[in-house]
């Protein structure tokens, strides 16, 4: 069926409404409802009163004025951004520009190119929250100054730096009994933050993620349980191992340091750093020496030799990648910018990329780095961003 | 939105990258394609996404056309394939696997069918588009958006019985002009 005769059978039944409709366009009409029921079931809703009043309020909800102004707003978009990338791989002169900004972060650069896009997406800082087992929430942030200092909430000693929380070590709390709600720690998308537990492990913790840990612990082991990514130093304490529990596996240690990241939809990992610890899946207990990780995918678990130092660099100042999938890296910019990034081609979703990132960057400084390396342009939306070969 | 413009100049200008003649175009067709794309996804913000991501495309790809259908062919179809790619990346899993039984034909008659629902609600929205301007909107707002006089009178800064008074019109323009139409649209809206 071509336009032609949609816009005939749309005609027949607007004259229907208008009162107007003649026998040659009935039998028409007629002759193409008998073909199908679901043609019926149309003519009738749209010969109904009710039907067509909730329709027209839909149509007229989309007005083309509103449209147009979303469309030129995203037009000026593209061109700022075009302009970004093609600056990142034009010229030798301005390459060597790009290349002193990985080496140098040059504020005066900086200035200039927040001109150039109006959507600059800020990094991360320190943010957290606390929720204690009473239902008390605390808001935890370099920013807010008057959560910072020495307290007490609920019963427990606390010390806030306003980038690490430090738990005290709860020596007269023997009356407390079963204890079974849990503190819980949590670090939103764009945030980051440090926690000290009750028996002084240090605990980093990255964007997206969240620590639940008992207020003092009392059991045979330290179990603490993990959603997202963190770094530990435990300390050591052969009679009570340190746990730490995710989705799919359990990671057990006595002394020792190591990363582990459990993001839901992603495949988790544990790396070791130093020391030893044994991980614990569903039919499998794999113990690790240092610069060894586990790597849990759909298939199963696997063991790798790696840079252990590369796993943990977001806990300094830097994203440190070798050789790791585009997608990958794109997955962390996410949720350390809390942007969406979008990459259909999967092409590039798989490229292989090693390169050292800066934590504390607007995002526009880190795109420009990727878009010289992989060859890709970013298109910058309010919504999100979206990554496009550059041929 | 008047129909003044020449349909053959329009697409003429249209090839030549006129920004005017895009702007027209645009105008014609934003709202009946976002109703078209909506009775697939079932959101308007995406129905939104998604047209304005095939206006993108005409604005930069400079394609050229020979008619002011071919135009609608390539909007439409456009708009068809990014709005079941949408269902498919939503996952939404029922309406999938319905459309996977159904089978292409199916799909095929779907399309056509939101497509007569969309140009019968164009040709009912024109009708109301013919209306005088100041009783139009007075109209819309009465009518369709179903505010009250004291809201409207407020939201447009009139008094309320400059408010009856535009309505009052609006009816009489209605049955006079669109006479047989009149019954329908009163059985539509009182």
């Amino acid at each position: 069926m071509n336009k032609e005769n949609h816009h005939t059978i749309a005609r027949i039944i607007f004259s229907i409404l208008w009162g107007k409709c003649d026998l040659h366009d009935r039998e028409i009409l007629e002759q193409w409802q008998s073909q199908k029921q679901s043609r019926r079931f149309l003519v009738s809703r749209l010969t109904q009163p009710r039907y067509l009043k909730s329709g027209l309020q839909v149509f007229t909800s989309f007005d083309s004025f509103e449209g147009l102004d979303t469309l030129k707003r995203e037009v000026k978009r593209r061109k700022r951004s075009r302009m970004i990338s093609r600056i990142a791989s034009g010229a030798a002169v301005i390459l060597l520009a790009v290349t002193a900004l990985l080496l140098y972060p040059n504020r005066g650069l900086q200035e200039e190119e927040n001109h150039l896009l109006t959507t600059s997406y800020n990094p991360g800082a320190s943010k957290a929250r606390l929720l204690l087992p009473d239902g008390t929430q605390l808001d935890l942030s370099s920013q807010t100054t008057a959560s910072q200092g020495d307290f007490r909430i609920s019963g427990y000693d606390f010390s806030n730096t306003g980038e690490e929380l430090s738990y005290y070590h709860p020596a007269d709390m023997e009356g407390e009994e079963n204890e079974i709600n849990h503190h819980i720690l949590q670090v939103p998308r764009g945030g980051e933050y440090r926690l000290v537990l009750p028996d002084g492990t240090r605990v980093w913790l990255n964007a997206d993620s969240e620590i639940r840990f008992p207020g003092h612990f009392r059991d045979r082991e330290r179990r603490v349980w993990l959603t997202g990514e963190a770094y530990f130093e435990v300390v050591k304490n052969t009679e009570q191992p340190f746990i730490v529990e995710t989705q799919n596996m359990k990671t057990q240690v006595t002394g020792t340091a190591f990363n582990v990241s459990a993001y839901p939809g992603e495949d988790s990992h544990t790396t070791l750093l130093s020391g030893g610890v044994v991980v614990r899946t569903d039919d499998q207990n794999i113990p690790l020496k240092p610069g060894m990780q586990v790597l849990l995918t759909a298939k199963g678990s696997e063991v790798h030799s790696v840079v252990a130092g590369d796993f943990i660099s977001w806990k300094d100042k830097r994203f440190a990648y070798r050789n790791r999938t585009f997608q990958d890296i794109t997955r962390e910019l996410e949720r350390w910018y809390d942007v969406k990034i979008a990459i259909p081609d999967q092409q590039v979703a798989q490229e292989r990329l090693t390169v050292n990132l800066p934590k504390y960057e607007k995002m526009d400084k880190v795109l420009e780095i990727l878009s010289d390396i992989a060859c890709v342009k970013f298109i910058v939306t309010n919504e999100k961003i979206t990554v496009l070969p550059d041929k | 939105m008047n129909r003044i413009e020449n349909d053959e100049q329009l697409i003429t200008d249209l090839n030549t990258g006129d920004k005017r003649a895009f702007e027209a175009i645009f105008h014609r067709f934003y709202t009946p394609l976002c109703f078209f794309a909506n009775r697939f996804v079932e959101d308007e913000e995406a129905a939104r996404d998604i047209v304005q991501e095939i206006f993108m495309w005409l604005y930069e790809k400079k394609v050229t056309f020979d008619s002011l259908l071919g135009v609608k062919s390539y909007l439409y179809s456009g708009v068809h394939n990014k709005s079941i790619n949408h269902l498919e990346k939503k996952r939404s899993q029922s309406r999938i696997r319905e459309k996977i039984k159904a089978g292409l034909s199916e799909a095929m008659e779907e399309a056509d069918e939101y497509l007569i629902e969309t140009e019968v609600f164009e040709m009912i929205f024109s009708a109301i588009e013919e209306l005088p301007s100041a009783c139009r909107q007075i109209f819309k707002m009465s009518y369709i958006e179903g505010k009250g006089i004291r809201d409207i009178a407020s939201q447009l800064n009139i008094s309320e019985a400059t408010v009856k008074t535009q309505r009052q019109r609006a009816k009489k323009y209605l049955r006079e002009r669109l006479e047989n139409f009149y019954p329908m649209l009163l059985s539509l809206f009182f």
